[in-house]
């Protein structure tokens, strides 16, 4: 007998700690790299004292910095690093286009009943005009999480695909998808600037795939609490198929949507949502897991 | 679920929770005696049917199940979401055999597996004008009042327009208080229009 099982996705921890490794590891690196930079201006302050003072002049100065001093260095240069990784994204993210949906719309009935099925708080749902068929999480420290569905997908796509969609975004909620992206893509874009020659692309790339091990992560769950894993892979070729790409309004929350606002021709590496053809490998499993 | 939990993908699957459904008789008296509702002998299942050919033996061994026990007799049907409802129906209206009967359905339902795909149980009521849907929600293990209103006009289709009774939901919240686990978050209460059983 077929059990559901949502279990414990491995595949999206592994990738999760690969990617808080190497992050981590970006952040250690930057770190060195300040330091290295204060060491430098230090030992010109110090060069500079020797040549004009003598060396008792530089036997007090360092005496004076001692350990403690390099102590405060260290601690201030951490400091700097985490405050320009840390720092907010740039608000706000909700597009300013994006409009309530009225009450007795079928697809917040969908959504009430998915998050109901799932155990969860129901998100607040939106529309946003789009000639894409798309959707979106915003989750602005300020609003309510909600969930952007775009005016194409809300018309174009039949109710069960479109469910199907919103069970997927439902997981990104679930699975605190849209803050962890938006964070680490800055720090990779940090790391990126700060030390080139260590990053070259490294940190992206591993955020990246964390990111796309999340999208079949959400298209996991989503199927399995729909049951309709055939249907979520009807839903993503569809919405694959639609173009109109990324208006600016929706550029700060396309980190996060059910396909990519801009597709490529080729597969790369930076890719922020996997192909079509891995989605599908995914959701073949489920529907095994599922008995069909 | 952590925040670490959350971030590393581990979400559990939510366990349905069927214990509380048996503080329903002891609510039906409290309704009958202060607002003249009475069951009437109508309840029903909805669960998430998954796709696939697992599924459709599991719903034919509950229905079997439930007829060779002498247990109540199942009407399946879907909705427009795409749910599952079974509805159970007991002749004279009785809410204690009902509970049985729905309770039945749901351990069935649990021990092939498919606990996770319960969405709720509705047990109606009315006063001979108006219908009030008790609905149980498995996930969160708690109750809440749904009852359905005429909207008084006519949708652009030319279907009534619905509205909630929410004064009769509330009355009906602060009434059973103390018979049953009923849900604080108005939040969830999501609207069943038209939902077999009621």
């Amino acid at each position: 007998m077929a059990v559901v099982r949502y279990g414990e996705d491995r595949e999206l921890t592994r990738a999760t700690r690969r990617a808080a490794f190497r992050v981590g590891g970006a952040i250690a690196v930057t770190a060195v790299f300040v330091l290295l930079s204060v060491a430098l201006v230090g030992a010109k302050f110090g060069l500079w004292a020797a040549m004009h003072g003598g060396w008792g002049m530089l036997g007090s100065g360092l005496s004076f910095v001692h350990w403690w001093g390099a102590l405060l260095i260290f601690v201030v240069a951490v400091a700097v690093v985490t405050r320009r990784l840390l720092r907010e994204a740039p608000e706000p993210s909700m597009p300013r286009t994006a409009y309530d949906l009225p009450d007795e719309h079928p697809a917040r009935g969908s959504l009430a009943r998915l998050a109901a099925l799932a155990g969860m708080p129901e998100p607040v749902l939106r529309a946003v005009p789009s000639t894409q068929r798309n959707a979106f999480v915003v989750d602005d420290p300020d609003l309510p999480v909600t969930i952007l569905v775009t005016e194409a997908a809300l018309l174009e796509l039949p109710p069960a695909e479109l469910e199907a969609v919103l069970a997927h975004e439902l997981f990104h909620v679930a699975h605190g998808d849209t803050r962890l992206t938006r964070r680490l893509e800055q720090v990779a874009d940090i790391a990126e600037r700060k030390a080139p020659w260590f990053a070259s692309g490294y940190v992206l790339r591993s955020v990246r795939s964390m990111m796309r091990q999340r999208e079949l992560s959400a298209d996991r769950h989503a199927a399995m609490l729909t049951g309709r894993p055939s249907v979520l892979l009807a839903a993503v070729q569809s919405c694959g198929d639609s173009d109109g790409g990324g208006s600016r309004d929706l550029r700060e929350v396309a980190l996060v949507g059910f396909v990519a606002t801009d597709r490529r021709a080729v597969p790369s590496d930076t890719d922020t949502h996997p192909t079509a053809d891995e989605r599908a490998e995914v959701l073949a499993r489920v529907a095994t897991s599922l008995g069909s | 679920m952590g925040l670490l939990d959350s971030i590393l993908g581990r979400s559990k699957p939510v366990k349905p929770d069927l214990d509380n459904l048996f503080g329903l008789p002891s609510a039906a008296v409290t309704l009958d005696a202060a607002l003249g509702f009475r069951p009437t002998g109508t309840g029903s299942v909805a669960f998430r049917a998954p796709e696939g050919r697992a599924f459709a033996d599991v719903q034919d061994e509950i229905r079997a199940l439930l007829e060779a026990g002498g247990g109540p007799r199942v009407e399946a049907s879907v909705d427009s979401f795409g749910y599952t409802w079974l509805v159970c129906r007991t002749e004279p209206p009785d809410a204690a055999s009902l509970v049985t009967d729905l309770h039945a359905v749901n351990t069935s339902l649990q021990d092939s597996g498919f606990g996770p795909t319960l969405l709720c149980s509705l047990v109606a009521f009315t006063d001979g004008a108006r219908t009030l849907g008790l609905v149980y929600l498995y996930k969160q293990g708690t109750f809440y009042p749904f009852a359905p209103a005429d909207g008084g006009g006519t949708t652009v289709e030319g279907q009534r327009t619905q509205r909630r009774d929410n004064i009769l939901e509330l009355q009906v919240r602060d009434l059973l208080a103390d018979d049953l686990r009923l849900e604080k978050d108005t939040q969830r209460w999501f609207a069943l229009w038209g939902a077999p059983g009621l």
